[in-house]
């Protein structure tokens, strides 16, 4: 009997992920622990090991295809007898079976009988009953599953439930297979506040001009850049942007860095800026806490957090990439230096896990290494704010005493979810950063 | 009390009823001197003699159309077509005549008449003596049809069958002829009414629905259920037309859950029937689609008994399905 391999629930909020390759073709065999699949989930790619001996029967995914937690990817046939299931019976001799039934037979001549018991139907391994899984609840925005001519999945006696209950089944999550309704989720979303139906602007059709389909090249919209444009677009529809931009004078934090990486020995690592204005923005979120916040929709609660995890945007080959260096608050310049480098690295090669990009509460991105003057930078949900840190470009400025100077000048901009974060706080927050960057020394005063 | 093989009940309650009634007769073929060809009328032709056991020319038709011919002008008769696979060529005498004969003679006549046939397949018999046909059967109004899956019902549903005025199609496992054996009371037998079936084991879990030989199967994959901590409610329809709507349909209702157990042909099969009913009636109460667990859409083949008839583990798939939905 075949045993199913199913998609496990890799990290918490993960809820689908795409098959991006198999290992192991159909038909073919594999062994404990070898690696079985590839699967893109948010962002990062795991290789998926079987977890037993085998052949390999079916592929239930193809490459492309986005599986649901818990959905069976795959049939795996356990032990070295690939045909066992086409042939069970081959090997059973019908004689001795017959035989063995004769001989049971005491009330009549069994020679009078023409035809003789051949044996019991699908003998094998007996099949295990999996008790049904618990199927993980999604906190927000269920993706709405619906069957044929767009009607919601759900089980009869759910509707049913619904029905009596004046239940709106179109709004309740299916926490069954492919988001089938089932008679608890019904009872569940009674407990539930009612999430806002805000109807979906319909999406914008693209059509080919005439005569131009042959200069035209299409792409499928897959793995790395199909998780960017989901995380996009909700970050589009479920936050309320704003942008607050401003500038800071950074001559003394380059003077210092300079000071600084001078004493650093051969081969140490060198301090970019990113770890001062990390510990800039950590002073700025400590004092500011309204911008370290998620919004939990499911309860319409804001959530507070009194820990530092800073997502950092990545540009890499495949795409934008944000991870997660944890615990900013109790890592020295040097090791955020250190972190940093490692991170982008890691993205870079692909070799990211799935902890390395989750569990951020603020991120930075720096886009001075590109270039430009300033951005807007797209809130990485559901954290609140995302700062964006530019070049540092020698420009003249006016000083106090009216004289032009050159100065090194470093544009922030600031975006933020309005919801949770109001106008003048942002802006305050952005000031707070950028007198400790302006005068580093202060930033002794936030050390612990 | 007794333990006996399901053939032997068949034989015992014969033997019974032709001593009780005279105008019990069996006719068929080879069921004479020879005692049928699974013994099923072992010894009643020296009991009773060629008058009341009688060896029939190997045509169908005219084991039928005699036994309505008898039942009409009074007599029980009890037709012994040898294996189910063979009652085609018998098929308008008991479609057009058996059947329809109440019903053209506005009642003026009736044909009180057993038609027993050994059914089902898994004894290596190919094409021609492993079938079950008792949807053609259950499709003709007129018809009662019956399918017990043990010596117990067996004995009741037969002497309900040869008292019924009407015609009665009286189907037998033949797999299980030999290899059940049951507690069978001395003494005149009960005789089990139509349409009602039996409730073999409960359960909150999943519902199994079934009938003659797929019963066996669907105990032991019952009993596979029990190690694994389900808990199914196990319905034996024994009676197929009439059946037996209301357990079913509070069951159906009840627990959300049913899988239909037959080893006919899937298509048009008897089960369809039931789970028609279910989704028509209780669907408001359904937690997964009823689902069947049949044979194929294919004659019924010589090679590969346990591949075509449902077995445990395919009765399990359909319950994890269920209990996945």
């Amino acid at each position: 009997m075949a045993t199913e391999f199913r998609l496990p629930k890799l990290a918490e909020s993960v809820v689908e992920g795409e098959i991006i390759k198999w290992f192991v073709p159909e038909g073919g065999r594999v062994e404990k622990d070898q690696p079985l699949v590839e699967v893109m989930t948010d962002k990062v790619t795991v290789e998926l090991s079987s977890p037993l001996s085998g052949t390999v029967v079916k592929h239930l995914h193809q490459e492309g295809d986005i599986a649901q937690v818990d959905e069976v990817l795959a049939l795996i046939e356990q032990g070295a007898g690939a045909a066992a299931e086409a042939a069970p019976a081959a090997s059973e001799p019908a004689a001795a079976e017959a035989a063995e039934t004769g001989g049971d037979d005491t009330d009549g001549d069994d020679s009078t009988n023409l035809f003789r018991v051949t044996g019991d139907p699908d003998e094998g391994e007996v099949v295990q009953i999996r008790r049904p899984a618990q199927q993980p609840r999604m906190a927000a925005a269920p993706a709405r599953a619906t069957g044929p001519f767009g009607r919601v999945l759900a089980v009869p006696a759910a509707r049913k439930l619904a029905r009596d209950l004046g239940v709106d089944i179109e709004q309740v999550h299916g926490s069954g297979p492919s988001g089938r309704v089932r008679v608890d989720d019904v009872t569940a979303s009674r407990t539930q506040a009612a999430p806002s139906a805000g109807g979906m602007p319909q999406p914008v059709m693209y059509r080919t001009p005439d005569g131009f389909a042959e200069l035209e090249r299409r792409v499928p919209l897959r793995g790395m850049r199909r998780f960017i444009s989901q995380q996009m677009i909700a970050s589009h529809l479920h936050t309320v942007r704003a942008l607050h931009v401003d500038e800071a004078d950074v001559t003394g934090l380059v003077a210092l860095r300079k000071k600084l990486n001078a004493a650093v020995p051969e081969g140490g690592t060198r301090l970019s800026y990113l770890p001062f204005i990390m510990k800039a923005v950590l002073a700025g979120l400590r004092k500011f806490p309204d911008l370290n916040t998620s919004f939990d929709e499911a309860t319409s609660e804001i959530v507070f957090k009194d820990y530092w995890n800073f997502g950092l945007a990545v540009a890499t080959d495949n795409g934008l990439l944000v991870p997660v260096i944890h615990g900013v608050d109790r890592l020295s310049l040097a090791e955020l230096a250190e972190a940093t480098l490692d991170r982008a690295e890691r993205a870079r090669t692909g070799s990211l896990k799935p902890g390395d990009v989750r569990g951020g509460t603020f991120s930075i991105t720096n886009i001075g290494s590109v270039g430009g003057l300033f951005s807007f930078p797209i809130i990485n949900v559901p954290e609140a704010a995302i700062l964006g840190v530019h070049s540092i470009r020698r420009r003249p400025k006016v000083m106090p005493d009216d004289s032009l100077a050159p100065r090194d000048m470093l544009y922030l901009s600031l975006s933020f979810d309005h919801r949770l974060v109001d106008g003048a706080e942002a802006a305050r927050f952005t000031s707070f950063v950028i007198g400790l960057l302006e005068e580093p020394e202060r930033l002794m005063l936030e050390m612990r | 009390m007794t333990k006996q093989t399901l053939i032997k009940t068949i034989a015992r309650t014969l033997d019974e009823e032709m001593a009780r009634d005279d105008r019990v007769v069996v006719l068929g073929q080879d069921v004479g001197k020879r005692g049928g060809v699974f013994l099923a009328t072992e010894n009643l032709f020296d009991k009773y003699g060629p008058d009341r056991v009688m060896d029939t020319p190997l045509s169908e038709a005219a084991i039928i159309g005699t036994a309505v011919g008898m039942a009409t002008y009074g007599l029980r008769p009890v037709a012994e077509i040898q294996f189910a696979d063979y009652v085609f060529p018998g098929f308008d005498q008991l479609v057009s005549q058996a059947a329809k004969l109440r019903y053209r003679s506005g009642a003026a006549f009736t044909a009180p008449m057993v038609v027993r046939m050994p059914s089902g397949g898994g004894v290596g018999g190919g094409h021609h003596h492993s079938q079950n046909p008792e949807t053609h059967f259950v499709h003709t109004p007129g018809l009662k049809v019956v399918y017990p899956s043990g010596p117990l019902d067996a004995r009741g549903l037969l002497l309900s069958a040869i008292r019924d005025e009407d015609p009665v199609v009286f189907m037998e496992p033949k797999r299980l002829y030999r290899s059940i054996r049951e507690d069978i009371p001395d003494g005149e037998g009960e005789p089990i009414p139509f349409g009602k079936a039996s409730i073999r084991a409960r359960g909150d879990d999943v519902l199994l629905v079934s009938y003659g030989a797929s019963m066996d199967e669907t105990m032991k994959a019952h009993a596979e259920l029990v190690d694994q901590g389900i808990n199914a409610t196990v319905i034996d329809l024994r009676s197929l037309m009439p059946w037996d709507e209301e357990t079913v349909l509070n069951e159906a209702a009840r627990i959300g859950r049913v899988v239909l157990v037959s080893e006919a042909v899937h298509t048009a099969g008897f089960m369809a029937e039931i789970a028609a009913t279910i989704a028509e009636q209780v669907l408001d109460s359904l937690l997964a689609p009823p689902l069947r667990v049949s044979g194929f859409d294919t004659p019924y083949p010589y090679a590969q008994d346990r591949q075509y008839l449902p077995g445990p583990n395919r009765i399990l798939r359909a319950v994890q399905r269920a209990l996945d939905y």
